[in-house]
C-alpha cells in the first residue's frame, strides 16, 4: 500500500515528457497552428431549442467579400451517424432539436468576416414545443424530440419507445418477495442537474486536403473515433483521412467521440484551402454533444432486521438530450451505479435514456457514476440511519468482497472494496477532531475496466535511443507518458531513453483513445508486448556477443549481463549498434485483451455491455465538511481517498488523477450544474456563471492505493484509474451534509441555497 | 464574438493630459485602469469605445493610500492588492481587508483598481458597498477643477455614476471617526467569485457605548442600495445587542430588491442580506469596542 507520505519520501521515478512544454508555453495546441492560405471557420447555430426549419438562406452570407464557402445540409452526404442509435446529421435538416445545432458552416479570410457571414444567414422557423422535463418527456402525450425515432437504424439490444431512446433493466431474484420479508423499507428520490466537462482548451480543428487525402489536426481524445466519424459522414476510406492531435488541453470526456472534424474537412474541400475552427468558451459550453447527463433516481430498499439488504427497486431517467452521441449505454450503466457495489439478492432497476431539447449528453469522466453513486450512497446512509446502524459498519456488512455475488450475479475475484473502506476511515480519522458544525461523510464507488484492442510499435535505433509509436492519446492524465516506463522496465533501460510518437492515426496502430480509463490497461499491454519482442532480440545479440546462453541474459541498468555475473556485460547501446547493421530492433505489440466475465443467468433487458465488469475498480472517499447554518455554505475541509485500481505503475500520475477527480467531484457536489431557461437554453453557459472549483477552494486530499493483484487486468495487474476518483466524492459530501442538516439534500449540485432550503424544512 | 471592435489607444502622461484627451474625444473615449471590467465588456461588445485612454502611468498622482489623523485618502489607481496588503489601512478601516480577501483572485487584484471598481458601478461590486458603508466622498476632476460628492450621490443607477464626459474620479476620501470600526461579510459560490450577496457595516460608538452613527452597504441585492437611511436611523442612539442587529437585518432585507438569477433566488438573497448585515454589524461593533475579531 502506498501512501502520500511514501510518495513524498520516495524520489519521483520520472518527470512526464510533455510537462515542460505545457508549463513553459512551448507546447503547441490546435489553435496555435497555422498553414499558408488558411481560412477561418464559424458555425451558424440554431439558437432555438426546438423548431421546424422553414428556410435557411445563405445568399447574403455568400455575397460578403472574403467569404469562400457556406455549407449546409445539402452540401454533404445525407448520413445519419452515432454509434448504436444513429440519430444525428452534420447539419440540421428539417428540424432543430437544441440551441447549439449547426445550421451552416462558413469559411472566410478572417474570423471577423466569417462571423459577419454567419450573422447574415437568414433562418426562418416555426417553433415546436420544448421537451425539457424528463418525466413529462416519458408521458404518452409528450411532444416527440424525434418524430422519426422508429425509423433510425439502431443496432444491438436496444429497446426504445418515443422519447425513450433506450431502455435497460437489471433484474435478479424476486423483489416483491424480498420487500415482503423486509423489516424496514426506505424510499427516496434524488434529482441531479446536468453539468459540463469544461476542459481548459476550447477545441480547435484544422483541415487540409492534398489530392484526395485530408489531414485534420483536432483537439480530440479519441483520434481513431474522430477519423471513423469523418469517414462515415463524408464517405471516405480510412486511409484517406489522417487525424493528428497536437497537445490536448484536457478533455474530461468532453472531447471523446466525433465532433466537428467533418464540417471543417468539408469546408476545406469546398474552398481548396486549409480551414481552421477555434471555439469560443461559450461554444465549448453550448455546442459539443458531450455533457454530463441530468438524472432522476427513485430508490426503494428493504432491510432485514440485522441490517442486511434484502431487496432494492429502482427507477431511473437519464437525460439523453437532443441526440444520442455515445450515450446508448448510459441507462444500463446508471442502473449499475444506483444498484451499487452491494450484495443484494433481489434487485430490479428500470432505467431510461430520455430525449429532451437540450444539449446532447455524452461520456464525461465516469458517465452516470457520480450522480448514480450520489443517489445510491445518500440512500445508503438513510438506510443505515433507519435501523440505527453506523454507516461504515453498514457498508462493510453489505458491501461486496472477494468471492461475493453482486447485483447482476457477477462473482468477484480478488477485490479491495472492504480494504478501501478501512483505509478511507483510517485516514479521515487522522484529520483533526471535529469542530462545531463539522461532520464526516463517506461513500463507496465502483467503476469497470474496459479491455479492448490496442496497438503500439517500439523500436531501438542504432545509437540505442528508443521510440514508442502508439495509437494512444494523452488527454492530460499522464497515461501515455507512463508508457515510457513500461517499455524501459521491459528492456532494462531508463524512461528517458524513450521518446513517444503519439496521436497520429496515419502513423500508429489503432487505440480506442483517452476514454474509459483504458490507455494504460490496453495500450500498456501493447507496449509491453512490443518491447518484449525487442528484449528477445537484444538477449539473442547479447548471448552471441558474450557467448552465453540466451536464457541466462538479464537486461538491467542499460546493459545486458549474464545472470549471476553482472560484470560480464555489454551495453544495450552497443547491442543496438550491432543490430543497426543487420536485422533492426523493431517490436509491434497488441496482445489479446482480457476477456469480459461471463455471468450465467444474468437478466438484463437492453444489455449494452456494461453490466458484467472486467477488472472492476473500487473506491471509498471520506470527507470532512463544515456547514454555515445561516447561509447554507458548505466548505470541504478534508478528503481521504482509498482506491483499488490494481497495481499502481506511476505513482505521481496516479495521485494526480485522484486529486483532480476529487476537485471535479467537489464542483459537481456544490457549485456546478447547468441552469436552463423556459426557452430550453442554457443560462450559465460560460465560466462567469458556471462555477468550477479553483485551487483556492481545494481541501487537503490524502490518498491510499489498495494494490491487489488482479487477474485479467492490464500490465502488472493495473486496472484503470482516471475516472474512478470522480465517482464517490459528491456522495461522500452529501452524507456529511446530511449529518449536519438532519436530512439529505436531494438535489445535485447541493448549492448553498439548496442546503439552506433543506435546513428550513421541518423535521417530520 | 469574443474580440473587441477596433479602437485607438493612448497612454496618459498626467491627470491633466487624461482629462484634456477626454474633453477632446467626448463620449467616444473611455479610461482604462486595471481593465478587468472594461475589457470583458468590450469583448462582449457591451462597451464599444473608439478611444481608450490608459491611466496606468499615473500611479504617482493616483496610486496613494494616505492616512492622516482626520481622514483616509485613497487614489483611484490604488489596486485591490494594495488595499488588501496595507496594514495601516487595515488598522483604521478593517472593512477593506475583509472585502479584498474575498474579491476575485490575484490576477484581478494585481491590476484592478478602486477607481475602476467604483466607476464600473456594477451593483455587485464589493468596493461600492464598502465605500457606501464608510460614507466615503468621491473626488471628481475636470478641466476646470475638482468637486467632491458624497458616495450616495456618486452611483446614479446600475453602471451609471456622477462622473460626466471629460471627467475622472481621482480619489476617495473617508473621514476618520473616533471609537469606530467596520467589517464586511460576503457569500460567494466559490473562492473569488462575485457576491451572491454581501454586506458591510461601519459603526461609531459614543463614550457611553451606544451607537453614535452606523451605516450598512449592501451588494448584489439590487441597484442603488447606497446609504440605506432606515438602517442608520434604526442604529442611532441604540445600545448594541443581538436583538438590534436582528431588527436592522430585517430592515436590510426589506430594502433589498434582488433578482432571481443563476447566483440564487431573490428569496435566498434577501435572507442573505439580513444575515450578512447582522454579521457585519456584530463584527464592526466588537471591533469598535476594541475586540480583536
Ligand atoms: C475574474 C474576475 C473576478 C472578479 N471578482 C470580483 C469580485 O469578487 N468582487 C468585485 O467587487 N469585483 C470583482 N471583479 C471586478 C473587479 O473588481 C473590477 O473589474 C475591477 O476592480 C475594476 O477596476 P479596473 O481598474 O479593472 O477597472 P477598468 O476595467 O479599467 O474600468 C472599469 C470602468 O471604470 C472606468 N474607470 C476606471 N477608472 C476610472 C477613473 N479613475 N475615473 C473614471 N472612470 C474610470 C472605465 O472607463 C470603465 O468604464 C472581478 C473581475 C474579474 C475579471
Amino acid at each position: 500500500m502506498t501512501t502520500l507520505e511514501d510518495q513524498a519520501s520516495a524520489p519521483p521515478r520520472f518527470v512526464r515528457a510533455d510537462g515542460p512544454a505545457k508549463v513553459t508555453g512551448s507546447g503547441r495546441y490546435v489553435a496555435d497552428l497555422s498553414l499558408t492560405g488558411m481560412l477561418f471557420a464559424k458555425f451558424r447555430y440554431s439558437g432555438v431549442a426546438h423548431a421546424r426549419i422553414r428556410k435557411i438562406d445563405v445568399t447574403a452570407a455568400k455575397a460578403i467579400p472574403g467569404v469562400f464557402a457556406v455549407l449546409t445540409a445539402g452540401d454533404v452526404p445525407d448520413v445519419r451517424y452515432s454509434p448504436v442509435i444513429p440519430d444525428r446529421t452534420l447539419f440540421a435538416k428539417d428540424v432543430v432539436r437544441f440551441e447549439g445545432e449547426i445550421l451552416a458552416a462558413v469559411a472566410a479570410n478572417s474570423p471577423a468576416v466569417a462571423q459577419a457571414a454567419v450573422d447574415a444567414i437568414v433562418f426562418e422557423y416555426d417553433e415546436l414545443p420544448i421537451v425539457a422535463d424528463l418525466e413529462a418527456a416519458m408521458a404518452d402525450d409528450s411532444p416527440l424530440v424525434h418524430e422519426d425515432w422508429a425509423s433510425y437504424a439502431v443496432t444491438g439490444d436496444t429497446p426504445r419507445d418515443r422519447n425513450v431512446a433506450t431502455f435497460s433493466s437489471l433484474s435478479k431474484g424476486d423483489v416483491d418477495a424480498g420487500m415482503a420479508e423486509a423489516h424496514t423499507i426506505v424510499k427516496s428520490r434524488y434529482v441531479a442537474d446536468g453539468s459540463h466537462a469544461a476542459p481548459i482548451e476550447p477545441r480547435g480543428v484544422l483541415a487540409q486536403w492534398e489530392g484526395d487525402k485530408v489531414t485534420i489536426w483536432t483537439s480530440s481524445q479519441v483520434p481513431f473515433d474522430a477519423r471513423n466519424g469523418v469517414c462515415e459522414t463524408l464517405q471516405l476510406p480510412s486511409n484517406r483521412v489522417r487525424i493528428i492531435v497536437p497537445h490536448l488541453g484536457g478533455g474530461f470526456g468532453g472531447k471523446c467521440g466525433f465532433h466537428f472534424e467533418a464540417h471543417i474537412a468539408a469546408l476545406a474541400r469546398a474552398t481548396k484551402r486549409p480551414v481552421k475552427l477555434v471555439f469560443s468558451r461559450e461554444e465549448e459550453f453550448l455546442v459539443p454533444d458531450r455533457r454530463r447527463e441530468s438524472m432522476i433516481i427513485d430508490l426503494t430498499t428493504g432491510l432485514r432486521a440485522d441490517g442486511s439488504i434484502v431487496a432494492r427497486r429502482g427507477w431511473i431517467a437519464v437525460e439523453n438530450g437532443a441526440y444520442t452521441a455515445d450515450a446508448a449505454f448510459f441507462a444500463q450503466l446508471a442502473a449499475m451505479h444506483v444498484a451499487g457495489p452491494y450484495k443484494i439478492d433481489n434487485v430490479h432497476i428500470d432505467s431510461h435514456l430520455v430525449y429532451t431539447n437540450h444539449q446532447p449528453s455524452g461520456s464525461v469522466r465516469a458517465p452516470t457514476a457520480p450522480q448514480g453513486c450520489w443517489a445510491c450512497e445518500s440512500h445508503t446512509d438513510e438506510l443505515a440511519a433507519a435501523i440505527g446502524m453506523d454507516p461504515v459498519e453498514f457498508r462493510k456488512k453489505n458491501g461486496i468482497h472477494t468471492g461475493a455475488t453482486g447485483v447482476v450475479g457477477q462473482v468477484y475475484d480478488e477485490i479491495g472494496l472492504q480494504q478501501c473502506i478501512d483505509a478511507a476511515v483510517e485516514q479521515i480519522d487522522h484529520a483533526a477532531a471535529l469542530g462545531e458544525d463539522e461532520a464526516i461523510g463517506l461513500a463507496v464507488g465502483w467503476w469497470p475496466s474496459f479491455p479492448g484492442p490496442s496497438g503500439a510499435y517500439v523500436r531501438l535505433d542504432s545509437d540505442g535511443a528508443g521510440q514508442i509509436v502508439t495509437g494512444a492519446q494523452e488527454c492530460g492524465t499522464g497515461a501515455v507518458m507512463t508508457l515510457r516506463q513500461l517499455a524501459a522496465d521491459q528492456l532494462g533501460m531508463d524512461p528517458e531513453d524513450f521518446e513517444i510518437i503519439y496521436q497520429d492515426t496515419a502513423v500508429a496502430p489503432y487505440d480506442t483513445g483517452a476514454t474509459g480509463s483504458q490507455t494504460l490497461l490496453n495500450n500498456g499491454r501493447a507496449v509491453v508486448d512490443a518491447a518484449e519482442q525487442i528484449a528477445e532480440q537484444l538477449r539473442q545479440h547479447a548471448a552471441d556477443h558474450m557467448e552465453a546462453a540466451v536464457a541466462d541474459i538479464v537486461l538491467a541498468d542499460g546493459h545486458a549481463h549474464v545472470a549471476g555475473s553482472p560484470s560480464k556485460n555489454v551495453s544495450i547501446a552497443e547491442l543496438a549498434e550491432i543490430a543497426g547493421g543487420g536485422e533492426l530492433l523493431i517490436g509491434k505489440g497488441s496482445g489479446k485483451p482480457p476477456d469480459y466475465p461471463e455471468i450465467p443467468g444474468m437478466n438484463c433487458v437492453g444489455d449494452q455491455g456494461v453490466a458484467a465488469w472486467a477488472a472492476p475498480q473500487f473506491s471509498c472517499h471520506a470527507v470532512k465538511v463544515r456547514l454555515d447554518r445561516d447561509t447554507g455554505v458548505v466548505r470541504v475541509l478534508d478528503v481521504a481517498c482509498a482506491h483499488d485500481s490494481g497495481t499502481i505503475i506511476n505513482p505521481i500520475a496516479a495521485y494526480g488523477q485522484v486529486e483532480g477527480g476529487v476537485l471535479m467531484g467537489i464542483g459537481q457536489a456544490l457549485t456546478e450544474g447547468t441552469h436552463y431557461g423556459e426557452d430550453g437554453k442554457q443560462r450559465n453557459g460560460g465560466l462567469l456563471e458556471y462555477k468550477l472549483q479553483t485551487f483556492a477552494d481545494a481541501p487537503r486530499i490524502t490518498t491510499k492505493f489498495i494494490q491487489i493483484p488482479t487477474a485479467d487486468a492490464g500490465p502488472r495487474g493495473a486496472k484503470g484509474l482516471a475516472e474512478a476518483p470522480n465517482v464517490p466524492t459528491a456522495a461522500a459530501i452529501s452524507n456529511a451534509i446530511a449529518k449536519l442538516v438532519g436530512r439529505p439534500v436531494r438535489q445535485l449540485p447541493m448549492t448553498a441555497e439548496r442546503v439552506w432550503n433543506a435546513l428550513q424544512e421541518e423535521t417530520p | 464574438m469574443q474580440v473587441p471592435a477596433p479602437l485607438e489607444y493612448e497612454r496618459a502622461t498626467s491627470v491633466d493630459h487624461a482629462i484634456a484627451l477626454m474633453e477632446r474625444l467626448g463620449d467616444e473615449a473611455r479610461i482604462v485602469a486595471g481593465g478587468h471590467s472594461l475589457i470583458p465588456m468590450m469583448k462582449l461588445r457591451l462597451a464599444n469605445p473608439e478611444y481608450i485612454i490608459d491611466i496606468n502611468d499615473l500611479r504617482e498622482e493616483l496610486g496613494h493610500i494616505t492616512i492622516t489623523d482626520s481622514e483616509v485618502r485613497i487614489g483611484a489607481l490604488a489596486t485591490h492588492q494594495e488595499l488588501l496588503e496595507s496594514k495601516e489601512l487595515a488598522a483604521v478601516l478593517p472593512i477593506f481587508a475583509d472585502a479584498e480577501k474575498v474579491i476575485a483572485d490575484p490576477v484581478v487584484r494585481n491590476r484592478g483598481t478602486l477607481g475602476g471598481s467604483l466607476c464600473q458601478a456594477d451593483p455587485s461590486e464589493d468596493l461600492s458597498a464598502v465605500c457606501d458603508a464608510l460614507g466615503a466622498q468621491c473626488v471628481i476632476r475636470n478641466s476646470s477643477g475638482e468637486r467632491v460628492i458624497e458616495m450616495h450621490d456618486f452611483h446614479q443607477g446600475p453602471y451609471e455614476t456622477a462622473v460626466a464626459d471629460g471627467e475622472m474620479l481621482t480619489e476617495v476620501r473617508i473621514p476618520r471617526r473616533p471609537n469606530s470600526s467596520s467589517a464586511y461579510h460576503k457569500v460567494e459560490r466559490r473562492a473569488g467569485d462575485w457576491a451572491v450577496a454581501s454586506a458591510g457595516a461601519a459603526i461609531q460608538l459614543a463614550d457611553d457605548g451606544t451607537i453614535l452613527d452606523g451605516r450598512v452597504g449592501l451588494c448584489a441585492v439590487g441597484p442603488n442600495l447606497t446609504n440605506v437611511q432606515p438602517i442608520s436611523d434604526a442604529l442611532r442612539g441604540q445600545v448594541p445587542s443581538e436583538e438590534l442587529y436582528a431588527r436592522v437585518g430585517e430592515i436590510a432585507a426589506a430594502n433589498a430588491n434582488p433578482a432571481t438569477d443563476t447566483r440564487g433566488t431573490a428569496a435566498y438573497k434577501t435572507h442573505l442580506a439580513k444575515e450578512l448585515t447582522i454579521r457585519s454589524l456584530r463584527k464592526a461593533v466588537a471591533r469598535a469596542q476594541g475586540q480583536n475579531v
